[in-house]
């Protein structure tokens, strides 16, 4: 019988050590999807490497002006950041829309990346904040933009024997709000049937100066959509502005028909939960300015 | 002589039955040989699936009297969940 | 409403907390994947990838060679088809389809289909072991939609399959197992000249019962033949009979023990596991524990049937209802049998409507077999004839409970199986329903308030009870029917009342089938009305024989003695309390005291139920939100309050399920693409408002408390109820479920 192994590493080099050495090794963070996988047979690792007893891969740290979130922290020890959920709310909130708070007191957004399923709920939220992850290998570290990140359904960027050390997100910006949404057909425990993000700075005239609109759930991954955003700039955010933004959002969906919804609906739920979204992070935006 | 009302179910199951009409009996016991005796495998279908009514009123115990006029209601069970 | 003054009850309908109450709180209970014997073996079950295939032949030699593993079996260890059938005679097709279910022979019929089963010292060996076992499979053309099942060129699941109930015998199979039809009058003539007519077409998905405890037993055969099984089931009675009757064994040589169950709701009325486990434990002469994952359970144990409905119906210009045209066709599963009588009868069981013709169709299709759901056959077709009932009284300006009210059943008008109805209470639940609050509330914008009716026959059928008295003259019952909704506590509040003693001093529980005599499936919502009239005879016997104990001390006649307050009573005589009695029954007064009472009730009478429900459909996402509910029933007598409530809530629940999200949704392949919690989507708790409940009390005259079932009516009517609601909060009328937010969506987009 082949029985796979289970490791505690203490620190990031035997970590990486560990994976450099079980070449089928898979990294267990939360295990909310792992274990998940592990039961129902979709995932056979050789063996389990688990970062949450690395020293310093749990908790959120101030890193300059910005925030470095350790790849171990659980969505639940997010909301007790106060300034990280003063900065990035919509972050925090999309990391605590994940399963329900058993699943979060374990899940962590790290995992939520890796996983990469085209509905992970803190992606949209991380990719239109801006957020970057610590990447560490067998060739040392690197950075790379959460976008960059997922290559399509449970395909990441990664190099053999690489993991994520750290989510990074920079400081708010003067004027700066987001804000991320989900559609689910029940209030909870429920896959994104789409999701949306959006982060966005309002200038001194009330003005939008910048805009990023991310959507979850309707194409292999999650997507920046450049032309939602631009859609944004220069407007006060008004009806027009949100109207442009959402279509644009809806012609970058490349969604599919399945179990969790239409491709037609999921279309029209990413206008409806871009819009919704914007004017939640224009509100947080008018009060940050 | 009593009178025998076959439902559609019942019907579904011996299409053939339907003119059965009057059918001499003491009780449900010698109903159920008799009509066994005219439709093939009726009786076992009857012990297995059926429910009666005499006279408008449900009938458990088939030893149950049958009158000159008694009108018998054959039903199927309805399972429950 | 019920103008009969309550009865002066000291116990019944009182609310005092259910004797396994403790054990589950603390997680005491043992559910049926809890139960552990010594030296026990762990099995598995291998299952077809397949939604429709031949199995040619199954190589099981490199899974028995594995280390630790003890015991292989595979469908050609069942009794043969023929043997069953000499045994049984003509009532050997249901238990040969159960047999089959529990293991393919020579076909797989669906996704999941068990084809095999090992037993070893582990479960991971037990799974490693399933991946050793060879099946050659020749994959077969699949269906799994009804209207495709019964097309002409669909692939035929079982070439044994005629169609009963046609004008002439068919020549060829097909999977069509039934056309049933019952009518009366002239529909055709009648709708002719309706004022108002509704019809079209209405669909639900199949759904399953999703209770939280999966199935799981523990088998244990001795050389001998002698046969222990544990296992959590609605019936340990049907276990033991299905068992023995599949395996052809003689009944007496099993003994089933029945372990807490974790929800039911009509999918554990049947056998799955304890055949195979039974088998396993034969060939290896020790005890097996079969428990599936919740994968298996929704793969292959039974959901509720789908259906499609077409139909018309018609009304004066009063809104009196003249004539219905029903045709249904149920999707059975692998396996005949959708409850097509139950859902003929109960389709307009509500309303007087001279006019009727209901077809039914009873169709399989390569999916898990279907099983009971509450109600089992109501909901669908009653979505349907209620949304048509919604639609007439827009046509006629007429307010829905009004309309319903001018149709209503009374007791003994014709019932829908040619009996008349009984104490059906119809009338004064609609009259409730109209006189709540909730009816008359303003409703805000976007909303929209349905409502609808249901009709379930419940039943009786046969049920065993002892009642003990100890030496201390405290009460043990003992029945055979599982507790699935607080029965021990229904119980022993009805002895307690006719004994005249407080609950506390009343315990109850189930036994084992070697331990009562023979009870049927809490099923039918019989239990508290037929296994209670068990109680309450027995109770009575222990009654009568307290006074003529007490009539032998005191050297009277029986007949000068009552019984009252829990102490024999006569004119002179210091009271002698139970206490007493029992104290002196061991030494001088004629030993123990206890009666066994068996009864076999059929005079049981229908639940009725109307809800009220309000939706809120958001005008961007579509997501409906059930903002208000109220569910008023006839419960006839509720022995416990709670209990009964909580099954109006549970039924109201599951019923919003089945409106909202729940269904199996099939990829491409046959296979189910939804087979867990998070994506069968079931209600959360947050997803609901509190349901609030009305009991009427109309009691059943042959039951000595007046009870009723409660357990069924409650789900019969929420499916019309939310889509009545949302098609008003929506301004479209939705005729599919589940109405999911892509189909309101959607419904809303074709209207433009
Ligand atoms: C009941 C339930 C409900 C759920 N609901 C939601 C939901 O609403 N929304 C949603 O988006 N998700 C949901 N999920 C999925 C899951 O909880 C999330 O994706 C979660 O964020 C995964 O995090 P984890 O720490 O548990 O990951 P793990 O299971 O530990 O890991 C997931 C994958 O990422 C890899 N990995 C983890 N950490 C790293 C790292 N640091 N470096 C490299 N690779 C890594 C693992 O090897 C594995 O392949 C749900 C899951 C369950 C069981």
């Amino acid at each position: 019988m082949t029985t796979a192994t289970y490791h505690a590493p203490a620190s990031l080099s035997e970590a990486l050590g560990l994976l450099a050495a079980h070449p089928g090794a898979q990294v267990l963070a939360g295990g909310t999807d792992l274990i998940v996988q592990v039961r129902a047979g979709r995932a056979a690792p050789s063996a389990f490497i688990d970062i949450k007893t690395i020293a310093g891969l749990t908790g959120v740290r101030r890193s300059g002006e910005g925030f470095a979130i350790g790849a171990a922290t659980p969505c639940t020890a997010l909301l007790k950041d106060a300034a990280l959920c003063a900065a990035w709310p919509g972050v925090v909130e999309a990391a605590n829309l994940i399963g329900s708070v058993q699943v979060r007191n374990r899940a962590t957004m790290g995992g939520n990346l890796c996983n990469a399923s085209p509905a992970a709920d803190s992606v949209p939220a991380l990719i239109a904040a801006g957020a970057t992850c610590l990447i560490a290998g067998p060739q040392g570290e690197r950075e790379v933009a959460v976008t960059d990140l997922p290559q399509g359904p449970g395909r990441v960027a990664l190099q053999p024997g690489e993991l994520i050390v750290e989510l990074r997100l920079p400081a708010r910006p003067m004027g700066g709000g987001d804000a991320y949404l989900r559609g689910i057909p029940r209030s909870e425990m429920d896959i994104a049937v789409a999701g949306a993000g959006v982060a966005l700075v309002l200038g001194a005239d009330g003005l939008c100066t910048a805009a990023r609109v991310a959507l979850g759930a309707v194409a292999p991954t999650a997507l920046l959509v450049p032309e939602a955003g631009a859609a944004l700039v220069g407007t006060r955010i008004d009806d027009a502005a949100l109207t442009r933004m959402a279509a644009a959002a809806q012609a970058a969906c490349k969604p599919i028909d399945d179990k969790r919804g239409t491709a037609v609906y999921r279309i029209h739920m990413a206008g409806v939960l871009a819009r919704r979204a914007a004017l939640i992070a224009r509100d947080r935006a008018e009060n940050n300015a | 002589m009593a009178r025998v009302l076959l439902t559609p179910a019942v019907l579904a199951e011996f299409p053939g039955a339907a003119e059965t009409g009057a059918v001499e009996a003491v009780n449900l016991f010698q109903l159920v040989r008799e009509l066994d005796a005219r439709f093939p495998c009726m009786g076992p279908w009857c012990d297995a699936r059926a429910a009666f009514a005499v006279d408008g009123v449900s009938a458990p115990d088939w030893s149950q009297r049958l009158g000159p006029d008694s009108e018998v209601l054959i039903i199927t069970r309805i399972a429950g969940g | 409403m019920n103008d009969m003054s309550a009865p002066p009850y000291k116990v019944v309908g009182t609310r005092p907390v259910r004797p396994d109450g403790v054990d589950k709180v603390t997680g005491k209970a043992v559910f049926g994947p809890d139960f552990a014997a010594s030296g026990m073996l762990h099995g598995a079950v291998l299952r077809s990838p397949h939604p429709h295939a031949r199995i040619r032949a199954i190589d099981t030699s490199k899974a028995a060679a594995l280390p630790g593993v003890r015991a292989v079996v595979t469908g050609a260890d069942f009794p043969t088809l023929e043997s069953l059938t000499m045994a049984l005679g003509e009532s050997s097709g249901d238990v040969l389809d159960i047999a089959r279910n529990c293991m393919a022979l020579d076909k797989a019929l669906y996704e999941g289909h068990a084809v095999a089963a090992v037993a070893a010292t582990s479960t991971l060996i037990a799974r490693e072991a399933l991946q050793l076992i060879a099946v050659d499979y020749e994959v077969l053309p699949h269906v799994i939609g009804i209207e495709e099942a019964m097309a002409a060129d669909a692939p035929v699941l079982h070439d044994t399959l005629f169609t009963k109930g046609l004008d002439a015998t068919p020549d060829k199979p097909s999977n069509v197992a039934t056309r049933f039809v019952m009518a009366n009058g002239d529909v055709e003539s009648a709708l002719a000249g309706a004022a108002a007519v509704a019809s079209g077409r209405f669909t639900t998905a199949p759904v399953h019962q999703g209770y939280i405890e999966p199935h799981a037993c523990v088998a244990s055969v001795n050389a001998d033949g002698q046969t222990q099984i544990w296992a959590s089931s609605q019936g340990a009675f049907m276990i033991r009979s299905l068992t023995a009757t599949i395996l052809g064994m003689p009944i007496s040589d099993i003994r089933v023990t029945p372990l807490e169950i974790g929800g039911g709701f009509g999918g554990k009325t049947t056998v799955y596991l304890e055949p195979v486990a039974v088998l396993l434990s034969r060939k290896c002469g020790l005890p097996v524990r079969l428990v599936m994952t919740r994968d298996e359970v929704f793969r292959a144990s039974g959901p509720a049937p789908g259906s499609v409905v077409d139909l018309r119906i018609g009304a004066d210009k009063d809104g009196k209802l003249v004539a219905a045209d029903i045709e249904f066709r149920n999707s059975a599963g692998a396996f005949p049998g959708s409850s097509v009588h139950a859902t003929a009868m109960c389709s307009l069981a509500c309303y007087r409507i001279a006019n009727f013709r209901v077809t039914g169709w009873d169709v399989v299709s390569n999916m898990p077999s279907s099983a009971a759901y509450r109600a089992p056959g109501a909901p669908p077709v009653v979505f349907a004839v209620e949304s048509a009932l919604d639609e007439i009284a827009m046509q006629l300006g007429l307010d829905p409970i009004d309309l319903r009210l001018r149709n209503a059943v009374r007791p003994g008008d014709p019932g829908p199986m040619g009996m008349p109805h009984g104490p059906v209470a119809l009338v004064e639940c609609l009259e409730a329903a109209k006189a709540h609050p909730h009816w008359t509330a303003p409703l805000a914008p976007r909303h929209g308030r349905g409502v609808a009716a249901g009709f379930w026959p419940n039943y009786g059928g046969q049920s065993t009870a002892t009642v003990s008295v100890a030496e201390d003259g405290t009460i043990t019952v003992v029945t055979g029917s599982p507790d699935i909704g607080g029965s021990r506590a229904s119980m022993a509040m009805m002895a307690a009342e006719v004994l005249g003693l407080p609950y506390e001093a009343v315990r109850c529980i189930v036994a084992d089938t070697a331990s009562i005599g023979f009870s049927m499936v809490t099923g039918g919502s019989r239990t508290t009305f037929a296994t209670g009239k068990a109680v309450v005879e027995a109770s009575e016997a222990v009654v009568a024989t307290l006074r003529a104990r007490a009539a032998a001390i005191w050297g009277i006649e029986d007949d000068a003695v009552t019984w009252q307050g829990g102490a024999a009573q006569a004119a002179g005589q210091e009271p002698l309390t139970i206490k007493a009695i029992a104290a002196k029954a061991g030494q001088s007064a004629g030993g123990t005291i206890a009666a066994e009472a068996t009864v076999n009730p059929l005079d049981y009478a229908a639940g009725l139920a109307v809800h009220i429900c309000d939706t809120e459909v958001d005008p961007e996402t579509r997501q409906v939100r059930v903002a208000r509910y109220t569910a008023v029933q006839d419960v006839g007598r509720a022995i416990h309050p709670s209990y009964v409530e909580g099954q109006m809530q549970g039924g109201a629940v599951q019923g919003i399920g089945w409106a909202l999200n729940e269904g199996y949704v099939h990829d491409a392949g046959g296979r189910v693409a939804n087979a867990g919690f998070l994506d069968y989507r079931m209600p959360v708790a947050s997803d609901l408002p509190m349901i609030d409940t009305v009991m009427i009390e109309v009691p059943n005259p042959a039951h000595p408390f007046g009870v009723k079932g409660v357990g069924e009516a409650p789900i019969v009517p929420p499916l019309g109820a939310v889509a009545n609601a949302v098609s008003r909060a929506a301004g479209v009328r939705l005729r599919d479920l589940p109405m999911s937010p892509d189909r309101v969506h959607a419904a809303i987009a074709a209207k433009g």
